[in-house]
């Protein structure tokens, strides 16, 4: 009796370790989480709400990730694929959240013009290969760490350089005509 | 922005750029948090037991039924098939001899048995035909001649001769044999 009453309480002293190490692992990912869904869906709602849903599943098999160093490139590519099936599913969504950082036009007719670059730089990203989608979005993502990135796509560091490589070289033959 | 226009790259690096200083919004932590609380801590300890017990379960109920499954098989009366068909040849034709195929398989224990409408033997239509009867026709016993009424048969005194009349005699039929 008093060894199922300790298994209970080791298992319930458990939980709580693994609820505080979550915990940690939520704050200092949350961010990632959120930009890499907003690198594919561009919405500020539907990131988060991909970003959420993507911690929910990770908290679900949180138990089952042996290798506790790699919960941020689990976590990436769970957020990568929710964010997929997402865009996917929305992909004829016409009002989409427009980028942030595109600085204020002076005019209408300049507003127009940016919006109409930024559309297209998207939708070049958005054709590309998914190895290669990914590489970049996490590039810029993690400011050009090309060691970070490689970490995070659980790939060497020159398989993830390359990939870098490949893509904005794809996107240069892309947006050639933009000149 | 005129050197932005330039170099496509510059502008998509600058495009790209604004992944890296996009923000969550300042509730969305709380927002997960309340949502993970919502759905219930993943009980490790729970969730293997019922696993568990679920699967032990399971392999009880197919052990007892095979069990039961191999017991019923094994009292079951062996099934009889018929390998020899007879039939009244109407047409006398060269004897072809049906092999009657039985296959069986071990794990499902089914007999099969191919269809044939040859006869395997012929026999003489005489004989083909009193099995016939005797399987069909009730079989009829000879009648019995009813009994005759027999006269009483009157049986006469014995005449038996006296204990002392056989004395007197016996010893001289002793002399005579002497």
């Amino acid at each position: 009796m008093n060894d199922w009453a300790g298994s209970l309480e080791s298992l319930v002293t458990l939980d709580a370790g693994l609820d505080a190490e979550f915990e940690a692992r939520l704050r200092e990912s949350s961010t990632l989480a959120f930009r890499v869904a907003y690198g594919v869906l561009r919405h500020h709602h539907d990131a988060e709400d991909v970003a959420q849903e993507a911690f929910v599943r990770a908290h679900r098999s949180f138990r089952q990730l042996r290798d506790r160093d790699k919960f941020r490139a689990w976590l990436v590519r769970m957020t990568w694929r929710l964010a997929i099936d997402r865009w996917r599913s929305d992909r004829r969504r016409t009002a989409r959240e427009e980028s942030v950082a595109v600085p204020a036009p002076r005019s209408l007719e300049q507003d127009a013009v940016a919006r109409d670059r930024s559309a297209h730089l998207w939708k070049a990203i958005d054709e590309l290969p998914e190895k290669l989608r990914m590489a970049i979005v996490l590039a810029a993502i993690q400011e050009h760490d090309l060691r970070d990135v490689a970490r995070l796509l659980g790939v060497p560091e020159g398989t993830a350089k390359s990939r870098v490589f490949l893509a904005r070289k794809a996107l240069a033959e892309k947006l050639q005509w933009l000149k | 922005m005129a050197e932005m226009n330039d170099d496509p790259l510059n502008s998509l690096d600058h495009e790209l750029s604004v992944l890296a200083a996009v923000q969550p919004s300042p509730e969305f932590g709380a927002r997960v948090r309340s949502r993970i609380q919502a759905e219930g801590p993943p009980r490790f300890a729970w969730r293997w037991l019922a696993a568990g017990s679920a699967v032990a379960a399971v392999i009880l109920v197919f052990a007892v039924f095979r069990m039961t499954d191999h017991d019923s098989l094994g009292k079951a009366p062996p099934k009889i098939h018929a390998d020899v068909t007879l039939r009244a040849p109407s047409v006398v034709e060269p004897p072809r001899v049906r092999v009657s195929q039985t296959v069986r398989r071990p794990s499902a224990r089914i007999v099969r048995q191919t269809k044939s409408s040859e006869p395997e033997l012929l026999i003489d239509p005489s004989l083909a035909a009193a099995v016939r009867r005797l399987a069909t026709e009730r079989p009829t016993l000879p009648e019995v001649p009813p009994e005759r009424s027999l006269d009483p048969v009157f049986v006469g005194p014995l005449n038996v001769p006296e204990v002392s009349e056989i004395g007197s005699v016996r010893p001289q039929a002793d002399q005579g044999r002497r």
